[in-house]
């Protein structure tokens, strides 16, 4: 990670970097079988679960796409880029913390890893007011939201005496009360993370501010890293009474439903595509909520694949974001004209994210309502997405519209390189590929263990 | 396998000229692939049982349901492979070249409907079909949104676009919520079936599939999208809405919707009498409006309607009746929007008050335009008449007030198209520089193909009424 500090030369930068990927995911796919890379000096603070290191792998994967496809991107918020790149490797260490924690402190402090490096991201523009302005909204949210984890964790201890996370499960009758306040807000610190309302107000204006390369980086591998946390977190959390269930139920519909309503209502107003794509990161963290429902085997592979369906079409549109340089509607115009292949991969991107058959975008959505049909009167509360994803659909056409049904008129043409234009067939074809193949991602996560 | 043939062959030729960078139109691919399918659809209806043709393989599982990718060529499935091979036969025909910007792509994206339309019709298995169900729409989308009028194209669209995601987006919930909820084995249209008839209360269920149907039919009061569109289509597009769309969303109330939901529904009766309203309301709108490819657009809304109804009324006339009707109309309005078509390339109109006197200066065009007119009217000798006859039968026998809203949406269309066929044929010459003007020899073949078709039907209806048994 810091060698990225010795090379200053940055042509080397990107295969170091994907170097580093490698021997990460080597090491996980090592540690999965059963190989302890991870001594075992400190009992009980680390777990070797296949699902959370698959999860992590493919985070990876997403990772070096994003990497390669970027490779010119990160020298234009500035000239620190090997500094950028350490920055997003001390992401992964959290990520990868995440991954195996089992302990909430533990969880705390990669949450805290994850974080941190992003401020400094965020306001990697030092120059731009609305970079500088992300940045310290950032931290002020995320010192924020920290407080409230750690408020959620202690009353976890005080009730149940124990970090632990097989053992937190067992409280003292007498502290239920705080036992589940705790919950309420280790829940609402985490929504936090992954910007789901309603505590997604600081997403639309940091992922704006913040250098396009970089927002990519945070909507797609941060927001999983989030998820992943997420998950690993209430998968212990046992439902043990009928109230307890309802109330869930309760708040976590109500969670989805504001989400999916402001989100998308927002971004149905926007000028700019980079701030549409913004709400709509909000959007589809909304619908990636739908897997807490109940958690199962079906729902984990659907948050997984909802994951690296979305990792790989957002990473597509933010690189023609990058592409474009304004990030009007109007900027698009005529796309199709100035580089075909530009447009038609960020169309498939588009429609993946609408949920359009033929696209992986369709397969994640399907995945992740049909997880959260544990009950019959969820019926109701998948409509609702649906048709909020209508609303969607509209802002996503809106780009399409611009890009092939209007005339560019005197702009130049957008020349990729020939690595770049097989990177974006790649991804695209990739996309196409899960939205009629799924089991793809089940063959790949079969391969690891 | 020899079905999956109908859904790749056009699907790989879409691709490979919605891609290639050639300067020159090569409508022939088109016309090749679609007339060899049409043939081989026969030689498969002739030669071959449905039970051969079967194709089912495992997709993938999710849960304890299972997706297969399942096709078979049956009843009504085969008859609708067959009008939607005939139909883009004519058309690539017709349209063997064509003056517009990418003709290739053009050529391209229309092969790409053809393959989902064939999806659509052989799909077996409910996720697929929703599959084919959607991505019909993506290739229309594109060739509506890139050679579409100038002025209207965008808003139609995306009107269009929305209307129809927010049908299909309803039945996916429905469709998430049988597989997941009330867990048949598959997804299979026969696992399906045995699941949702023995449950009694699935109303909600049933109308989220019905909304998805009835716009793409489109049935009043969710037929709003259509003129636009029509209007701001190119003509080959307009076809491909009218003569096939619109039959994918009658095909889906019989193939899914009336087999999954088989217990009559207590709103069925208001259900058909705002239908019938949507018929006489859209037949009266085809009487004052003077645009050409408005009146066919409300006299589509208005045939549809009855064939709707008709459906429902859940017996076996009716419902055979509706079928023919489908292939029949799917005929007509070829014949119709070619001729129109035909009109606004030589004579630069789509008004029926800026031209009149065709009959003297363009003999030919005329008697095959009054004929298609005199099919739409359904009378006697047409293939329309024995369809509209089983219906307004079988609309009787179910409830009397339908079968005369019925006969009273026969007597407007009668009253419509013959107010549009004088007002185009007949009176002065306007607008008409040559006085004596020829049919080229192309059209002759292909209306006059047209018409054969629909005498034929008109006069031996068990060629059809065979297949679908």
């Amino acid at each position: 990670m810091f060698s990225g500090f010795v090379f200053k030369d940055k042509r080397y930068l990107n295969l170091l970097a994907v170097l580093l990927f490698i021997g990460i995911i080597v090491s996980a796919v090592l540690q999965v079988n059963g190989f302890e890379i991870l001594a075992g000096k400190y009992p009980n603070m680390l777990e070797n679960d296949p699902y959370r290191i698959g999860f992590f792998i493919i985070l990876c994967l997403i990772g070096i796409y994003y990497f390669l496809v970027n490779r010119y991107n990160f020298s234009k918020p500035g000239s620190l880029v090997s500094d950028y790149m350490a920055l997003i490797f001390i992401s992964f260490t959290g990520i990868a913390v995440l991954a195996s924690f089992n302990n909430l402190i533990l969880m705390f402090l990669g949450i805290e890893i994850l974080s941190i490096p992003l401020y400094g991201l965020a306001g990697s523009a030092k120059h731009k007011m609305r970079s500088t302005e992300a940045a310290v909204k950032y931290f002020l949210m995320g010192a924020f939201s920290t407080g409230i984890m750690l408020m959620g964790i202690a009353l976890i201890y005080g009730a149940s005496g124990s970090f632990l996370l097989h053992s937190i499960t067992v409280y003292a009758f007498d502290f239920q009360a705080i036992y589940y306040l705790g919950w309420i807000l280790l829940l609402l610190s985490l929504c936090f993370k992954v910007s789901v309302a309603p505590m997604h107000f600081w997403a639309p204006d940091v992922y704006d501010g913040t250098p396009t390369v970089f927002s990519s980086f945070m909507i797609t591998i941060v927001k999983g890293g989030g998820f992943l946390a997420f998950i690993s977190v209430l998968s212990v959390f046992k439902i043990t009474s009928e109230i307890v269930a309802q109330n869930y139920q309760y708040l976590l519909s109500f969670i989805i439903i504001l989400t999916l309503i402001l989100g998308n209502f927002s971004a149905l107003k926007q000028t700019s595509v980079k701030r549409m794509l913004s709400y709509s990161s909000v959007v589809q963290a909304g619908f990636m909520m739908f897997a807490l429902f109940e958690i199962s085997e079906e729902s984990k592979y659907a948050l997984l694949f909802y994951t690296l369906s979305y990792g790989l079409s957002s990473i597509v549109l933010f690189y023609t974001l990058a592409k474009v340089k304004k990030v009007t509607y109007k900027e698009f115009n005529g796309l199709s004209r100035r580089s075909p292949l530009l447009a038609f991969s960020s169309v498939v991107a588009l429609l993946s994210l609408a949920g359009i058959p033929f696209t992986s975008g369709f397969l994640a959505k399907f995945f992740i309502l049909s997880s959260a049909m544990n009950e019959p009167s969820n019926l109701i509360l998948v409509i609702a997405a649906l048709v909020l994803a209508v609303v969607s659909v509209y802002y996503y056409i809106k780009v399409i519209i611009a890009m092939y049904f209007r005339n560019a008129g005197k702009k130049k043409k957008i020349k990729l390189s020939f690595t770049t234009q097989f990177l974006l067939i790649l991804g695209t074809v990739l996309n196409i590929v899960l939205g009629v193949y799924p089991d793809l991602l089940k063959i790949l996560l079969n391969c690891l263990n | 396998m020899l079905l999956s043939l109908l859904i790749l062959l056009p699907l790989l030729a879409g691709l490979g000229l919605t891609v290639i960078r050639h300067s020159k139109p090569l409508g022939f691919v088109g016309a090749a692939v679609s007339i060899y399918l049409f043939v081989f659809t026969l030689f498969l209806l002739f030669t071959r049982t449905p039970v051969d043709l079967t194709v089912i393989f495992p997709w993938f599982k999710l849960g304890n349901t299972q997706a297969n990718i399942a096709l078979s060529l049956t009843g009504l499935g085969a008859t609708m492979v067959l009008l939607t091979t005939l139909v883009y036969s004519l058309l690539f025909t017709y349209f063997y070249t064509i003056k517009k910007q990418y003709p290739n792509t053009f050529y391209g994206l229309l092969l790409l409907a053809f393959a989902g339309l064939n999806g659509v019709f052989l799909a077996q298995d409910l996720l697929l079909f929703y599959f084919f169900w959607e991505i019909v729409l993506i290739p229309i989308y594109f060739l509506i949104g890139i050679w579409g009028n100038k002025k209207t194209k965008i808003p139609a669209n995306t009107t269009f676009f929305i209307y129809t995601v927010l049908g299909s987006f309803l039945m996916l919930g429905g469709i998430i919520y049988i597989g997941f909820q009330l867990h048949p084995d598959s997804f299979l249209l026969t696992d399906v079936v045995k699941i949702t008839s023995s449950f009694g209360n699935l109303q909600t269920l049933a109308w989220l599939f019905l909304i998805a149907f009835a716009i793409k039919i489109p049935v009043f009061p969710l037929h709003s999208w259509q003129p636009p569109v029509y209007k701001a289509s190119p003509t080959p597009v307009t076809i491909i809405l009218s003569a096939l769309m619109a039959k994918m969303g009658l095909f889906a109330v019989v193939n899914w919707l009336l087999n999954m939901f088989p217990s009559i529904h207590p709103g069925t009766d208001n259900l058909l009498y705002i239908a019938g309203f949507g018929l006489i309301y859209a037949s009266l709108i085809a009487l004052t409006t003077n645009n050409l490819k408005r009146i066919i657009a409300f006299s589509s809304i208005a045939h549809l309607a009855l064939i709707f109804m008709s459906l429902y009324t859940r017996s076996e006339i009716g419902i055979f009746g509706a079928y023919f009707q489908m292939f029949s109309h799917g005929i007509v309005v070829l014949g119709l929007w070619l001729s129109i078509d035909y009109m606004e390339k030589k004579y630069k109109i789509t008004n029926i008050k800026s031209i009149g006197g065709l009959a003297t200066a363009d003999p030919a065009f005329a008697v095959f335009f009054t004929f298609f007119g005199l099919a739409n009217i359904a009378l006697p000798m047409t293939s329309s008449f024995i369809g509209e006859f089983m219906m307004l039968n079988a609309l009787y026998s179910y409830n009397p007030v339908l079968c005369i809203i019925g006969c009273i949406g026969v007597i407007l269309s009668a009253t419509y198209t013959l107010r549009m066929a004088t007002a185009v044929l007949f009176g002065k010459m306007k607008n008409i520089k040559e006085k004596k003007q020829r049919l080229p020899k192309t059209l002759y073949l292909i209306f006059g193909l047209i018409s054969l078709i629909i005498l034929v039907l008109g006069i031996y209806p068990s060629v059809i009424f065979n297949i679908l048994k």
